[in-house]
């Protein structure tokens, strides 16, 4: 059984995308299958490891609009070994005004995802709480929320908080108690002190559920996207590159811890 | 320090949020996780209270409770005594200075549960 991760926050530019095509090769590089799934119309995961959306036969939208659509028949494989994607296009946009008046609309991507056989599936959601962002809740079992230290990005977890209370259909404190969310640190600037300050104090009831790895700013991950290759394979001792290596085992041993998964696997390239 | 004066109030979602807000509570030590705050057992963890603010309202449930019955039976026992017939050794209702600890609150309610199952059971045979 896949272990289903929806990378969320409804603020934009908090890094999803950037979390999400990394963690996805760190994983495949520990030698754990990992499927990506592109939900966000802009399409920026899989441009940015390297598939042309213009290019592609089957995408995302396909699965919102199609009946019975697997999600294995629109997945395709990446440059990277032991990590696929299940790419967007910009016509999920209109497929998820479209599938507004469908019954269980809420549930036609957890549906897609029931025979996937991956270890992990990493959903990039798009910055909103609409339909594509409920389906991500609905079929998840963990959420990483990608918070950039910004007064918004607080508000936006706030937000999506509620949300997931709603769609999950479980309290707050069982969201809290069960260990079903951790926040991510993203685009850390140490120069910003005053910023830094306060945003880690309001963060503080979250410690516990905040990730000890922070994702520092780092301009070679902005280079990686136009690139096309995750920040491994374009600068592999980069600051950005240690930050997600270090985010991937972190996530790895709460995984472990959550759901007595086995023990670590050999590495197939030297990076992590 | 004068830009971080003008953060002062400003409250951000996530502050306000109910779970924060017992997050936070919780790490001061003062709650639970529970989202409504358990009344405390302990009615009289100050100083004692008089019977006429037990009257006014103060007290809590139990001491208004326990009040409330000392008078009713009060009543019903100058109800008896008008009542033709023997005439009651006592005809005065005592209550303490001051409003009893909840156990000896408790244990007075018991008492006059008992007193009444008495009562009900001579009236019943009589």
């Amino acid at each position: 059984m896949s272990h289903i991760v929806a990378i969320i926050n409804q603020k934009g530019g908090t890094g999803k995308t950037t979390t999400t095509l990394n963690l996805g090769a760190a994983l495949a590089y520990q030698g754990y299958r990992t499927l990506i799934v592109d939900l966000d119309p802009q399409g920026h995961t899989s441009i940015g490891i390297g598939i042309e959306p213009d290019a592609i036969a089957g995408s995302m939208s396909d699965i919102l609009l199609v009946p019975k659509k697997r999600i294995s028949e629109v997945a395709m494989s990446t440059y990277i070994l032991g990590l696929d994607i299940a790419p967007a296009h910009i016509h999920l946009a209109r497929a998820a005004e479209q599938v507004y008046t469908r019954v269980f609309r809420e549930a036609i991507l957890a549906d897609a995802l029931k025979d996937v056989d991956y270890d992990f599936v990493l959903i990039d959601c798009p910055p909103s709480l609409g339909v594509l962002t409920t389906n991500s809740l609905y079929a998840c079992d963990f959420i990483i929320i990608p918070c950039q230290i910004s007064r918004y990005s607080l508000d936006g977890l706030a937000d999506l908080l509620n949300t997931v209370e709603t769609v999950k259909n479980v309290s707050m404190e069982d969201l809290f108690q069960e260990d079903l969310f951790r926040i991510l640190l993203t685009m850390f600037d140490k120069r910003n002190s005053i910023t830094n300050e306060y945003i880690l104090e309001q963060l503080k009831p979250y410690r516990e559920k905040t990730f000890t790895t922070i994702i520092m700013k780092n301009e070679a991950l902005n280079q990686a996207q136009i690139a096309q290759k995750a920040i491994f394979d374009y600068e592999p001792r980069c600051p950005g590159s240690l930050d997600h290596s270090k985010l991937c085992l972190e996530f790895l041993e709460i995984w472990r811890k959550r759901n007595s998964l086995p023990a670590k696997r050999p590495s197939l390239q030297g990076y992590l | 320090m004068a830009k971080k004066k003008q953060f002062a109030g400003k409250k951000t979602k996530l502050a306000r949020l109910p779970l924060t807000q017992a997050l936070t509570r919780q790490a001061e030590g003062e709650a639970t996780l529970s989202p409504t705050p358990r009344p405390s057992l302990s009615l009289f963890t100050q100083a004692p209270l008089t019977w006429d603010k037990v009257s006014a309202g103060h007290g809590g449930p139990l001491a208004g409770a326990f009040l409330f019955l000392v008078r009713e039976l009060a009543d019903l026992k100058l109800t008896l005594q008008s009542s033709p017939g023997p005439a009651a050794a006592d005809p005065l209702i005592y209550l303490p200075d001051r409003v009893p600890q909840p156990p000896g609150i408790m244990q007075t309610l018991r008492q006059a549960r008992q007193s009444l199952q008495d009562l009900q059971s001579l009236l019943f045979h009589s």
